[in-house]
């Protein structure tokens, strides 16, 4: 029985003497356990949630480091008045939005095309999860260099005769934001193909024989077969990517650092890390970090209540 | 069944990728070819290549321990570079303290992230012992953990015969003007003792030519045809890059256009809240300015500038609102002029694939008849080899080491040597090129630019957000301009968004000097 069902029906409460007893009883019992789990406790505690509280309290402070002014809200208000925020939140969705269609789609595709594959099978899946391995800076730093004036895709466009689509790709208003998007492109390696082929291998195959002896073509059984039976994959996906698109700033700072223009590829994590890096104003950092953590936090709270619900359902 | 061979697939897959990227990791770290960043030179075969201490110290203090020196940018990389001068000093006075250990730790990254980090570290006291720094932003400057070296200053420098180590500071310890804060001279350092300018504009000869543009200009509107002309002829008249390592180069161009317009503001400004009035504007009494409105977004001069950069960014380089991409249009022939600082110049002297004649010139001013401001001078500073003693360093016990090492490169017989091997020997303001670099022609042509005109007494103001709120902050400048430039903004938009970046600024300032007593100005 559960603590919760416990006290849900009424356990009698015991005399303080006996109570003090079954806590030592349980000290002696999982000491060894609780001093094990001590240090990675204590190291949280140092790094995780001291920080965040330390943040929290300084988002109400001017602090460069040196010194610590109460400014109360004043860095919420300068926050919401900043036409950059706007414009930062509104760059980060266009970015979480494109990236949610893009793990529902290529990664799965590529995922159950080498999964019906009959030849060859071991040899496309090291195709595309080799890819692992190149860090994520290195791609952006490469896909940098594609968007050039005289960068690869330029190239490739002068080659084909298309000169006048040439342009700085990641200088251009227009373009920027759409370049750091389709860094990656076709996205279809790494680590969601791999979930998305260990989910379709997982699908036991009597249900698809059973599916065939029906008559169900490749296309039907793909959608109504596999598709659902995936769907809290995708969902983990959906909800990873979510997250992590919130608060990734990497593509950015290393292509644009946010411009063209104050605002041309701007999010909310670049806007606190240069608010704290360049500027050392990390009251306002603190203050952009903090309304970051909220929204993460109502996201990971909403995945998690999606998540019970999808469980309840299956 | 078939659930747990997927998993375990999964699991293998996941092995072999974490296999390989330790394997590629491994594969990464090969022995460096060049100094790593912490790296201690080996101090005795240096200061054997740096020959014997140029100067002994009267003093008989017999000096241990060991000094760790933050570098800008690694100082042993490049023999023609000239900071390498510094370096050799630095192990000749190593050297001559056998008990001495010097390491250095290289400040690497760009310009403003090499601010950023001094900026950062002197904050969170986690600086070296020693902080080597070029063009010193007032900003800055934090006399609260800079050692201040005024009282040094008035007592002799053990390796000079000069009466006070001020002395023996060139022009007068023009140098000194931008360290000292407040009557506290925070920086001390390898001082160029002459009239050498640290920007200027590189031209390429052979499109000149081609595009018929037969004489440098000499005037504004000069400038201006003759980009047309370039433009006309397919080539990229200006390298102006607005973004990424170089987007300061945007910044200084920006001061320089301003520093022509505002000289109302920097008189109304100049000498106020109890400042010098020395024709350069502290960032106190640049805080002050915006205060009383003097310095807004509005003002006829910055309207100007914001105007004239737009007009002129039709001759940038294609793609300037972005960071630069590898590879120097200028070394490689597509563009026709190219704004440098001095310190790169051996960049391009040393380059074998730079096949075109080339030289260097001053913008001319805005107006015609009258002569440019100078955006930096060596002997005024801003090409010095500043170094600043963190007040850590006297918590640790090591001032009189670091202030020996201070009093060793400043000494009259180091700045000569350090003179004596830069790449233009110093020389009094005034002087002709053709004797600072005789029988030369082209090394004459290649440096006229920083030379002509005279920069001593003509230096910009420095009313400009570069010096008064600091390097690593002009990024945000420079992307309202952008704005404008590319047409997201109209000026009247990008003038509300710099009015609001100059308050801002200000009043964070204002934040971290409550000594100020702003209310009561």
């Amino acid at each position: 029985m559960r603590q919760s069902e416990r006290s849900a029906v009424g356990e009698p409460s015991f005399p303080y003497g006996q109570r003090r007893a079954g806590i030592m009883q349980g000290v002696r019992r999982y000491g060894l356990f609780y001093l094990l789990l001590a240090p990675t406790f204590l190291f949280a505690i140092a790094f995780y949630y001291y920080p965040l509280l330390s943040g929290i309290y300084h988002s109400f402070t001017y602090w460069d480091i040196k010194r610590t002014v109460w400014v109360g809200l004043d860095n919420y208000a300068r926050l919401f008045a900043d036409p950059a925020t706007a414009a930062a939140w509104r760059n980060m969705a266009l970015i979480v939005g494109s990236q949610m269609i893009v793990v529902l789609t290529f990664p799965l595709l590529g995922a159950a095309l080498v999964h019906h594959v009959r030849r060859g099978q071991y040899w496309w899946r090291v195709a595309f999860v080799l890819p692992i391995v190149v860090p994520a800076t290195v791609i952006v730093f490469v896909w940098r260099w594609f968007y050039g004036v005289d960068g690869g895709i330029n190239y490739l466009l002068r080659l084909v005769g298309m000169e006048e689509l040439t342009r700085a790709w990641l200088g251009d208003p227009a373009t920027a934001l759409w370049a750091i998007i389709f860094v990656g492109f076709p996205w279809v390696a790494g680590l969601n193909f791999l979930i998305y082929l260990a989910a379709l291998q997982s699908i036991p195959e009597e249900v698809l024989d059973a599916a065939r002896v029906d008559g169900a073509t490749a296309l039907r059984t793909f959608f109504q077969i596999e598709l659902p039976m995936i769907r809290p994959q995708m969902s983990l996906l959906l909800m990873l990517t979510i997250i992590y698109y919130l608060r990734s700033f990497d593509a950015p700072l290393i292509m644009t650092n946010g411009g063209p223009g104050t605002t041309g590829t701007l999010v909310p994590g670049l806007q606190m890390y240069r608010s704290i890096r360049d500027e050392l104003d990390l009251g306002y950092g603190s203050a952009i970090g903090t309304l970051l953590f909220g929204v993460l936090l109502a996201v990971s709270l909403l995945n998690l209540a999606i998540r019970q619900r999808l469980e309840k359902t299956v | 069944m078939k659930q747990s061979i997927a998993w375990r697939n999964l699991a293998l897959w996941l092995c072999i990728g974490v296999l390989a990227l330790t394997v590629s990791a491994c594969g990464m770290v090969t022995p460096p070819t060049e100094p790593p960043t912490n790296a201690e030179p080996p101090a005795t075969t240096e200061a054997a290549a740096a020959g014997a201490p140029v100067a002994t110290s009267s003093s008989d203090k017999v000096l241990s321990g060991e000094l760790v020196i933050n570098t800008w940018n690694d100082i042993t990389a490049d023999p023609a570079h000239p900071s390498y001068v510094l370096h050799e000093l630095i192990q000749q006075w190593a050297a001559s303290h056998p008990d001495v250990t010097v390491t250095y730790q290289p400040m690497l990254g760009t310009v403003p992230e090499r601010f950023g980090y001094i900026s950062t570290n002197l904050r969170s006291q986690t600086l070296a012992d020693v902080v080597m720094q070029y063009f010193p932003s007032p900003a800055q400057l934090d006399g609260d953990l800079q050692y201040d070296f005024s009282a040094d200053l008035d007592q002799p420098n053990p390796y000079s015969d000069n009466a006070t180590w001020r002395e023996d500071f060139p022009l007068n310890g023009v140098a000194l003007r931008d360290v000292t804060v407040d009557g506290k001279v925070l920086m001390v350092g390898s001082t160029y003792s002459g009239d050498l300018g640290d920007t200027a504009v590189l031209y390429n000869k052979d499109i000149l030519k081609q595009a018929g543009v037969e004489e440098l200009p000499r005037t504004w509107s000069e400038f201006y045809a003759a980009m047309d002309k370039i433009k006309a002829a397919g080539y990229e008249p200006f390298y102006m890059p607005t973004a990424g390592a170089d987007g300061y180069i945007f910044t200084w161009y920006t001061v320089l256009l301003s520093g022509q317009l505002m000289d109302d503001v920097v008189a109304q400004c100049d000498g106020q809240v109890g400042e010098e009035q020395d024709g350069v504007i502290s960032q106190k009494e640049a805080i002050w300015c915006i205060e009383k409105g003097y310095w807004n977004a509005r003002h006829p001069g910055v309207v100007q500038t914001f105007e004239e950069m737009k007009k002129w960014s039709q001759y940038f380089h294609e793609g300037y609102l972005a960071p630069s991409a590898p590879g120097n249009l200028f070394a490689q022939g597509k563009v026709a002029f190219l704004p440098t600082v001095r310190l790169t110049m051996a960049v391009y002297e040393n380059d074998p694939n730079l096949t075109f004649e080339w030289g260097s010139f001053y913008l001319p001013a805005l107006k015609d008849g009258e002569t440019s401001p100078r955006l930096g001078n060596s002997g005024a500073g801003q090409g010095s080899q500043y170094l600043f003693i963190p007040n850590t360093t006297v918590d640790k016990g090591k001032l009189d080491l670091a202030r020996d090492l201070l009093q060793y490169v400043t000494s009259p017989a180091a700045m000569e040597y350090w003179c004596a091997n830069q790449p233009i020997p110093c020389f009094a303001p005034g002087t002709p090129i053709e004797e600072i670099i005789p029988g030369d022609p082209v090394k004459q042509e290649r440096y006229r630019g920083f030379i002509e005109p005279p920069t001593i007494d003509n230096m910009v103001a420095r009313l400009d957000a570069n010096d008064v709120f600091g390097p690593a902050i002009v990024v945000q400048e420079n992307q309202i301009l952008q704005d404008y430039l590319a047409g997201n903004a109209d000026l009247e938009q990008t003038l509300d968004a710099y009015q609001a970046f100059l308050e801002q600024q200000a009043s964070n300032i204002l934040l971290q000097h409550p000594e100020w007593n702003a209310d009561s100005w």
